[in-house]
């Protein structure tokens, strides 16, 4: 089964955190930027999905994909169905950021075949909320939810953020019960990664607003895991929990080595030995289109070894881990590893556990550094 | 060119008195080089040497001078290398030259450099032309070095010269001043030969050229000459005169001085100090003051990935081509692998020669803790010299144990006298002498342990005294010392290449402050590190590097997978430079830990 992404570079404002390419107040652009990706989408229509696979999951993100007047959405989806084949219900979900939709939009992305919404809600607590820059407040977040299970959305997920500047572990917990009490599918639980280019980095840097405590956050994280678990959501990757049969199948796709068509401006495409991803700039990637030309920016044919630093620092990330074959010769390192509480094994597989996922990037690094 | 109209001398000065500028002025004066043509400094070549300030290589050159009245001389300026490792190499380029011009800066004052080189100046019997230099400048004290002067040479006042070797006054009365005072040499032209080779380089098209001076009788081309220390014979190729570039000659004559070839292969073959003379009338003894090459100072040098052996082998023995004092044998570590124990006359000559394998050669090297030579008695009376820690026998088969002292003089205003009388006693010094230069320099004497200043102790010298102490040495000899060897255990496991030799009563504080170093340097890795000191079984210090707690990417979708696996993939390659040491990876840089402890 393969994946489609279609990055959507729209965004009301600009949140603080970000550094995702996206457009602020860029209505203008959206219908060039829709027939753009249509023809996108016909540039790959005898390649994709690869070697007669079908496609089995779509995924608007973004940006905030939830800016696309539903209709575009509406058309978008039915010329992708022309021209890739899918298997018959395939999972497809949308990215609504809450305050951009209401009841009439959630009813029509129910309607053309949207099965599975991934909200990003990132906070309970309105002051954690403007610190991030978000548009929405925690009772419209809250809002949003609820009408999205009214309108029949049984499968969807939640993003949250924790590790923010001050924020206390209170917080945090109330923002995770109110999560939970809104019985979610879903839960995504990221720590905040600042860059040092965007609004709120820059506040960190110059020492306007405290760094994260590295020691809170690694708790805040442990505690979260614990968490969840016990009402009911597995943890099974780094940053993400679901309830039995409800995780992310596009996603999931990402860590397994399914391969995966990115359409829009900086979408990466993974196809067998092959990556290769688009411009950024969304005037170049409707330019190029306009000509009928893919808009790729660049490629990379990736070697065995690669190969398998990839499958490896992926894999890791998953609860299932990694065949143990992969890492043959390497087994007293693995030893060592389950001593220190890293690492779990069930006779052909090891995995990371809950502690080993915060070294996930070290072991997969660790393991492909090894002589062999 | 007779023997009357030559004359043979050299510059001594302390670092950055002017000896290299006036060295120009002179050249120009005599109209060996144009100003046009004027490199600056044409005496010091090398990069590395210019870079530091320093001259490894002394050199040679021929002046051809005319006075007024029309008369013909040879200027033979001879380059002494400026710093204390090479002082065997000074005194011999001083033994080849009648007189010496002893340059002073007038800003700065007789430093300890100066001093030394007066007393081996003094020891080769050579006439000195005291010279005050940089007079332009404002801050000049030309009175008070005058003073200074005086009081070391017993002079005249009316001897010393000013001049400014930037603005190239007072260089006529210096080539007056050459010619009236320093002696012609001496030396028999019917007598057999004898010529003292006093410096010798490496020509990858000729082989080995040594610069010498005839000191009795003359050498042709053609001539078969014998090397006294060796008592190998060669046929001369050629020789001649050393000017801008090398001028054949037919012969070379007593008091002159010049180059040979005569397809000597090894440099080693042509030794600083060493006397050439005749194989058919051979000299019955050679000059005095010879001896070889005495390395004071070894380190191991490995290759930082193994395969890489071979390569370092090759520049090592190419660097020795031109430097026969670098003393080379194979080594092997447990920790390192493969590698060579070299030996070097000091710090500088250590720093100097692994500059140029990374710089030149482009070795990746990870280079052990230097330390001196040690005498060690065993049971059953025999001794041995020991270079490397990780050599020393078992404390309890030892019954005495020796270091190399120095005798060191410390040349500093009076204001930082306490500071650096401190800083001595820090490092084992012993007492000896306090004299005074004038109202407020003394002249500090004291012996220490060789080892106990190969480190830092010249920065330390500078900082405590805001760069105004200076400081030179010459080697006493071995002395009975409480000695320990320091291991370092990294969990668990001691690591050969980490052990030093230390005195019993500084093994605590240094194995403290190694193993917190180490714990500095060694990056936090997915298991938890101890690092401890360790005389023979007891552990003396013990310091933990943490296990990392997190390093994961929240968010590995699409576009993150790509970015991340590069970063993964030059971390990889960052990783593969660590040394791994059992479970542990190791920085390179860790092996010289010692180094960089304050
Ligand atoms: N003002 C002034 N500077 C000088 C004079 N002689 C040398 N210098 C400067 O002092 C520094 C050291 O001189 P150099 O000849 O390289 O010293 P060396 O280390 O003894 O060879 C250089 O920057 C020279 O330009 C002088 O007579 N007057
Ligand atoms: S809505 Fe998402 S993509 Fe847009 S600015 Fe905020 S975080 Fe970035």
């Amino acid at each position: 089964m393969a994946g489609l992404y279609i990055h959507i570079p729209f965004c009301k404002t600009k949140c603080a955190y970000c550094d995702f390419y996206s457009e602020e107040k860029a209505e203008h652009l959206m219908l060039p930027f829709i027939d753009a990706l249509t023809r996108e989408s016909d540039l790959y229509r005898n390649t994709f999905p690869p070697g007669g696979e079908k496609l089995g999951s779509i995924y608007f993100g973004g940006g905030t994909p939830s800016l696309l007047p539903s209709d575009c959405i509406e058309i978008l989806l039915q010329h992708i169905f022309l021209v890739y084949p899918s298997v018959s219900e395939p999972e497809i979900t949308i990215e609504v950021n809450p305050g951009t939709v209401n009841s009439e939009t959630l009813a029509h992305y129910w309607k053309i075949g949207i099965n599975r919404l991934s909200i990003g809600v990132q906070s309970f607590n309105d002051s954690e909320l403007s610190l991030l820059g978000r548009i929405h407040t925690a009772e419209q977040a809250e809002q949003t939810i609820r009408t999205a299970h009214r309108t029949g959305f049984n499968n969807m997920g939640i993003d949250l953020i924790y590790g923010l500047p001050n924020q206390s572990p209170r917080t945090w917990r109330k923002t995770l019960e109110r999560t939970v009490s809104l019985s979610p599918k879903h839960i995504s639980a990221y720590e905040l990664t600042w860059n040092q280019s965007t609004p709120l980095g820059k506040q960190i840097t110059s020492n306007l607003i405290p760094t994260p405590d590295k020691a809170r956050v690694v708790n805040m994280y442990l505690w979260t895991s614990a968490f969840l678990n016990h009402h009911g959501y597995e943890h099974y990757e780094i940053s993400n929990f679901a309830r039995p049969g409800y995780r992310c199948l596009h996603n999931d796709g990402y860590w397994t080595d399914k391969p995966y068509l990115g359409l829009g401006p900086s979408a990466h495409s993974s196809i067998g030995d092959k990556r290769f991803w688009n411009v950024s700039d969304i005037h170049d990637y409707i330019n190029v289109l306009s000509q009928n030309r893919l808009p790729i920016a660049g490629e990379e044919t990736i070697n065995y070894d690669q190969t398998l630093l990839e499958r490896m620092m992926l894999g890791l990330r998953r609860k299932e881990g990694i065949p143990l074959a992969w890492i043959n010769r390497k087994t007293g390192e693995v030893d060592r590893l389950i001593q220190a509480g890293l690492m779990s094994r069930e006779t052909d597989r090891i995995s990371l556990t809950t502690r080993g996922f915060l070294l996930a990037d070290e072991v997969a690094l660790h393991m492909a550094a090894l002589p062999e | 060119m007779q023997k009357q109209n030559i004359r043979n001398f050299c510059i001594i000065a302390h670092i950055d008195h002017g000896k290299s500028t006036l060295a120009d002025r002179l050249l120009e004066a005599t109209g060996t080089i144009s100003p046009q043509l004027m490199i600056n400094q044409v005496l010091d070549d090398m990069e590395l040497e210019r870079e530091r300030g320093i001259t490894i290589k002394a050199h040679a050159i021929t002046m051809v001078h005319k006075t007024k009245e029309g008369e013909s001389y040879h200027l033979n300026l001879i380059d002494t290398p400026g710093h204390v490792d090479f002082s065997y190499e000074v005194s011999r380029s001083l033994a080849a030259c009648e007189g010496a011009l002893l340059v002073v800066d007038a800003t700065q004052g007789v430093e300890a450099q100066t001093l030394s080189n007066i007393y081996l100046a003094l020891e080769n019997d050579l006439t000195m032309i005291p010279i005050i230099n940089k007079i332009d400048l404002p801050s000049a004290q030309i009175e008070e070095t005058k003073t200074q002067i005086i009081e070391i040479l017993g002079i005249n006042e009316k001897e010393i010269l000013l001049t400014s070797a930037k603005e190239g006054t007072g260089v006529d009365q210096i080539l007056e001043a050459i010619l009236q005072r320093i002696p012609a040499p001496g030396g028999q032209t019917d007598a057999p030969l004898k010529a003292l080779i006093f410096d010798s380089v490496f020509d990858y098209y000729r082989g080995t050229i040594a610069y010498i001076r005839i000191v009795d009788g003359k050498i042709h081309k053609g001539d078969n000459i014998i090397f006294f220390s060796n008592k190998k014979t060669y046929e001369v190729d050629e020789v001649g005169l050393l000017r801008l570039h090398r001028i054949k000659t037919d012969c070379l004559r007593t008091g002159e001085v010049g180059y040979l070839i005569a397809n000597v292969k090894n440099l080693k073959d042509a030794k600083v100090g060493d006397t050439i003379t005749s194989a058919e009338n051979p000299a019955s003894r050679p000059l005095p003051g010879f001896h070889e090459p005495k390395p004071m100072v070894f380190s191991g040098l490995f290759p930082a990935i193994a395969e890489n052996l071979e390569e370092l082998r090759n520049a090592l023995e190419r660097l020795q081509l031109n430097d026969a004092a670098l003393s080379i044998q194979p080594d092997n570590s447990a920790a390192l692998g493969f590698g060579f124990r070299v030996g070097f006359l000091g710090l500088l000559h250590m720093e100097i020669v692994q500059e140029r394998l990374e710089r030149e050669y482009e070795q990746n090297l990870i280079t052990t803790i230097p330390n001196v030579e040690y005498r060690v008695t065993q049971r059953g009376g025999d001794s041995i010299k020991i270079d490397n820690p990780t050599k020393f026998p078992p404390l309890q088969n030892i019954t005495k144990l020796e270091e190399p002292y120095i005798s060191a003089q410390i040349i500093t205003p009076n204001e930082f006298m306490g500071n650096l009388m401190k800083l001595a006693q820090d490092r084992r010094g012993i007492y000896k002498n306090t004299s005074y230069l004038d109202s407020n320099r003394a002249n500090l004497q004291y012996e220490f342990p060789l080892s106990e200043i190969i480190f830092d102790f010249y920065d330390k010298l500078k900082t405590l005294s805001k760069g105004y102490a200076s400081f030179d040495y010459e080697f006493l000899g071995f002395r009975e010392s409480d000695l320990v060897k320091l291991d370092i255990l990294i969990n668990g496991d001691p690591v050969d290449a980490l052990s030093m030799i230390a005195h019993r009563n500084k093994s605590y504080e240094w194995g403290r402050k190694l193993t917190q170093k180490l714990r500095e340097l060694i990056p936090r890795q997915l298991f938890e590190v101890s690092i401890q000191a360790a005389i023979g079984s007891k552990m003396i210090a013990r310091e933990n590097v943490k296990p990392l707690r997190k390093n994961v990417t929240a968010k590995c979708y699409g576009g993150d997978i790509t970015r991340k696996r590069k970063l993964l993939e030059k971390q990889r390659e960052g990783k593969k430079r660590l040394k791994q040491l059992g479970n542990v990876q190791i920085p390179q840089d860790a092996f010289l830990a010692m180094l960089q402890i304050k």
